[in-house]
């Protein structure tokens, strides 16, 4: 058994498909080129995928990781150029390697976003507004799930953040809560800062940039 | 914001796909999905599926006419499907048009625009796609700037309900006649719709309906005739002679989203040498033409190579009728089992279901078995042809629950032609006797959880079958028959699921429909229809207020017709003659049975038929 992990980026359209998706493009992947998998035992069989940490539908990155058993590899960048031969359009692969040890737990990643503000005012004061208004020990905004609808302070969750006036747009670098425990999508924090007086955020772009342990 | 721009959601699409559901229905880009400069082609066509993503990208038709399309260097072939109702609000929204997939065009700068028409459900949909486009439903009202609109499919075999609507129908097999339609286009390219539809008209298997009159007496068809004399009287379906020569794609694009067929599709063969009456497939499908066990294998292992999917199913009208089923079984299992890969085998008939074949199949895993006895006494399987005995499924049902199966589900259709409330009483008293095998085998053999579904559908009369006159039993009285069924199943182990009779209703409809209904369509689509196959969208008062206020007279379309009366689909000749068709009706009636094709010709008149000419032989 030899155990893979690929590195890749998901850009372009492919930042549309989910995760679960992602995981059946990976298995077809590994089946066109006809790689040695390793299977689970057991009455329904599958492959031995491990996803570093899933990844929201609508979020481009250049930071995704997938571990995957293999019985026998004989050329390890091989088999990864073979593999990149296949893939379709938007799923790049950056590296691969053979990892030392399983995944870490990671509880927290970093993103950029780019947000045009629809509200009526200049981008520098509404900078400094959101600047104002994050200098606070609760934010609170209401989160959707399937299970219904809670209400969440963010701040607990935000570790990072700079704001930037980019002359159209205003941008965002974030460190926010991932996993399991706690998910603090970005979208949802800027849904806790939004203001209609002076940011009413349309999204242009979200990039996950790296996840932390 | 709205905007002016027709393409304005094409050209930001990141944008809007933040609100959707399934926003990878609306990317392209898929892993093999074609990419060619659109302006270096000559002909620019947009193929339609009227219906979602996931439906459209499992049809094998598609994967075949796109694959088919792309490999001429002259022709660009994009693929359309019919968005959910939040992507069309947006495209409402912002006054935008649909687009297709692959380059993000409006369907009103293609050339062609091309129809698959499955399904009679799927007309209101055609008509909201072109009102997403902005093109007028009435060909007579599009001028030489709208692309010429074209249908194919099965439909086609009876086209008059949305007939008004097209520019040209290809009836038949498609790989058969595209490439004569695209050489044809080409070569007129620049010309004016009515001369290239003048000369459209004269290759077999195209229709082109303005080239028609049609006249009415009361309800009845009273006479339909060419304009012209360059115009044929007939429409000769196409057929591809050789299943090994004609084209298949085995490199299909391998979609982002889960679809409703996610799997490789190979297709054994085409027709059927059965002839159950009830079924349309059967006759305008026939002869049976069967691909070879070599070219299969071959197409398997590309497919696998090209695409990755971890399931191969075998198409057809009756798998287990294939000649060389057990060889390519072998085959297909050395390649799927080392792989890990899932084959499955539906469409498997009760009387040559063998163990030995069930074991085969279910080494890597174990799907579900599916029978269809059709009808619940012998009496009304012989009036349908149906040819299989009680003993058949009893002794399949037993296989079954012997080789480790604890589900079997029963298909079967309500009113069919003669059929009595004894009749409908058989197919709860079918069900129970089927889960009563599973008690025959030793508790040691079976596994747990016996479950039997028993479903049901409406029968709906079909153009081109020895039913084609017989009359459809009303919203009322499928109701009725459902409700007896439901009564009648009192064991714990059975479950009943019946098709929505409204929706079958409609389909009676339009399946034996003429041009008149198309006023119909129009209102139900200004009324809100579409996607009708999807419950979710299926407004049923709808319809039948569209059908009230055109006046239309459901009860006819839906009623028997005269052996002698003028039907609207008369003019298209699948080669299988009326005078077969009618003596197979009168048969049915005083319920005799007609032997399959290989056991004996009946000379239906079926197009270059092998058995036909060695049973002349003989």
């Amino acid at each position: 058994m030899i155990k893979l992990r690929f590195k890749y980026a998901k850009k372009g359209p492919c930042i549309w498909v989910s995760h679960l998706d992602i995981l059946r493009l990976w298995q077809r992947t590994l089946q066109r080129v006809n790689a040695d998998v390793a299977y689970s035992q057991g009455y329904n069989p599958h492959m031995q995928l491990t996803f570093a940490l899933p990844i929201g539908v609508g979020v481009e990155s250049s930071c995704e990781m997938v571990d995957i058993e293999f019985n026998s590899v004989d050329d390890m960048l091989k088999l990864s150029s073979d593999i990149a031969k296949t893939l379709p359009k938007g799923i790049e692969i950056i590296s691969v390697e053979q990892p030392i040890s399983k995944f870490p737990k990671f509880t927290k990643a970093r993103y950029h976003c780019l947000v045009k503000n629809q509200a009526a005012i200049g981008n520098k004061v509404c900078v400094s507004q959101l600047l104002k208004s994050l200098n606070t020990q609760e934010l609170n905004v209401d989160k959707t799930t399937k299970k219904g609808t809670t209400t969440i302070n963010v701040i607990p969750h935000l570790f990072e953040v700079i704001i930037n006036d980019e002359g159209d747009n205003i941008s965002f670098n974030l460190v926010l809560s991932a996993g399991n425990e706690f998910n603090i999508k970005p979208e949802l924090f800027l849904k806790s800062i939004t203001n209609d007086e002076y940011f009413i955020p349309e999204i242009i772009s979200i990039k996950r940039l790296e996840i932390i342990t | 914001m709205t905007t002016s721009n027709a393409n304005y959601v094409a050209n930001n699409l990141d944008r809007f796909l933040k609100n959707v559901q399934k926003p990878a229905r609306y990317i392209g880009g898929e892993l093999n999905s074609i990419v060619k400069p659109a302006d270096s082609v000559k002909t620019h066509f947009a193929l339609c599926f009227p219906d979602l993503y996931e439906v459209g990208m499992s049809n094998l038709g598609i994967k075949i006419l796109y694959g088919l399309m792309n490999q001429r260097a002259n022709t660009y072939c994009e693929r359309v499907f019919s968005p959910a109702d939040d992507f069309e609000q947006i495209l409402r929204a912002n006054n935008s048009e649909l687009f297709s997939l692959e380059t993000r065009t409006p369907l009103k700068n293609f050339d062609v625009v091309g129809f698959s028409l499955g399904y009679e459900m799927c007309y209101s949909t055609v008509l909201n796609i072109l009102d997403l486009s902005n093109i007028p439903f009435l060909a007579r009202d599009r001028d030489d700037t709208y692309p010429l609109i074209c249908g194919g499919g099965v439909c086609c075999f009876n086209p008059e309900p949305i007939a008004d609507f097209f520019d040209f129908f290809m009836v038949g097999d498609g790989e058969d006649v595209c490439n004569e339609v695209l050489d044809l286009l080409e070569s007129t390219k620049g010309q004016s719709k009515s001369s290239i539809l003048q000369e459209l008209c004269q290759i077999d298997g195209v229709y082109v309906p303005s080239l028609y009159d049609v006249e009415y007496d009361g309800d009845k068809l009273k006479n339909f005739t060419p304009k012209f004399d360059y115009v044929p009287q007939k429409v000769r379906k196409r057929n591809v002679a050789s299943m090994d020569e004609a084209y298949f794609p085995t490199d299909s694009i391998v979609p982002y989203i889960e679809t409703i067929h996610d799997r490789i599709t190979l297709e054994l063969f085409r027709g059927c040498t059965r002839g159950c009456r009830f079924c349309q497939a059967g006759v305008i499908g026939r002869p049976v033409r069967e691909r070879s066990v070599e070219i299969l294998l071959k197409q398997a292992e590309e497919c696998i190579a090209n695409t990755g999917y971890d399931e191969i199913s075998l198409c057809s009208l009756s798998t287990s009728d294939y000649t060389d089923l057990d060889k390519l079984c072998d085959g297909l299992l050395e390649l799927t089992e080392q792989r890990k890969m899932n084959l499955a085998l539906p469409s498997l008939r009760l009387d040559n279901f063998s163990m030995e074949l069930m074991q085969k199949v279910q080494k890597v895993r174990k799907s579900g078995l599916t029978f269809a006895p059709e009808a619940g006494t012998q009496r009304l399987r012989d009036c349908i042809n149906k040819n299989i005995t009680e003993d058949d499924l009893m002794n399949a049902s037993k296989t079954a629950f012997n080789g480790g199966y604890s589900g079997v589900k029963l298909y079967f259709m309500i009113g069919l032609p003669t059929e009595t409330d004894d009749d409908v009483l058989g197919i709860a008293r079918l069900g129970e006797k089927v889960g009563e095998q599973y008690f025959t085998v030793p508790k040691s053999i079976r596994h747990k959880g016996l479950r039997i579904t028993v479903s049901t559908s409406t029968f709906i009369p079909k153009p081109h079958t020895p039913f084609q006159w017989s009359p459809q039993i009303s919203l009322d009285e499928t109701l009725r028959r459902q409700t007896l069924i439901k009564h009648n199943l009192t064991k714990k182990f059975i479950a009943y699921n019946w098709h929505q009779g409204e929706v079958s209703a409609l389909e009676g409809v339009f399946a034996r429909g003429d041009r008149r209904l198309s006023q119909a369509l129009i209102r139900a689509h200004q009324l809100g229809c579409k996607l009708d196959a999807w419950t979710e969208y299926f407004d049923f008062s709808k319809w039948q207020q569209a059908f009230a206020e055109t006046g239309t007279n459901v009860e006819y379309y839906l009623g028997e017709r005269g052996l002698e009366d003028l039907l609207p689909w008369d003019f298209i000749d699948v080669g299988v003659s009326k005078n077969f068709l009618q003596r197979e009706y009168t048969k049915a009636v005083s319920g005799k049975t007609t032997p399959q094709c290989r056991d004996k010709c009946s000379g239906c008149g079926a197009f270059n038929c092998k058995i036909m000419e060695s049973s002349e032989a003989i």
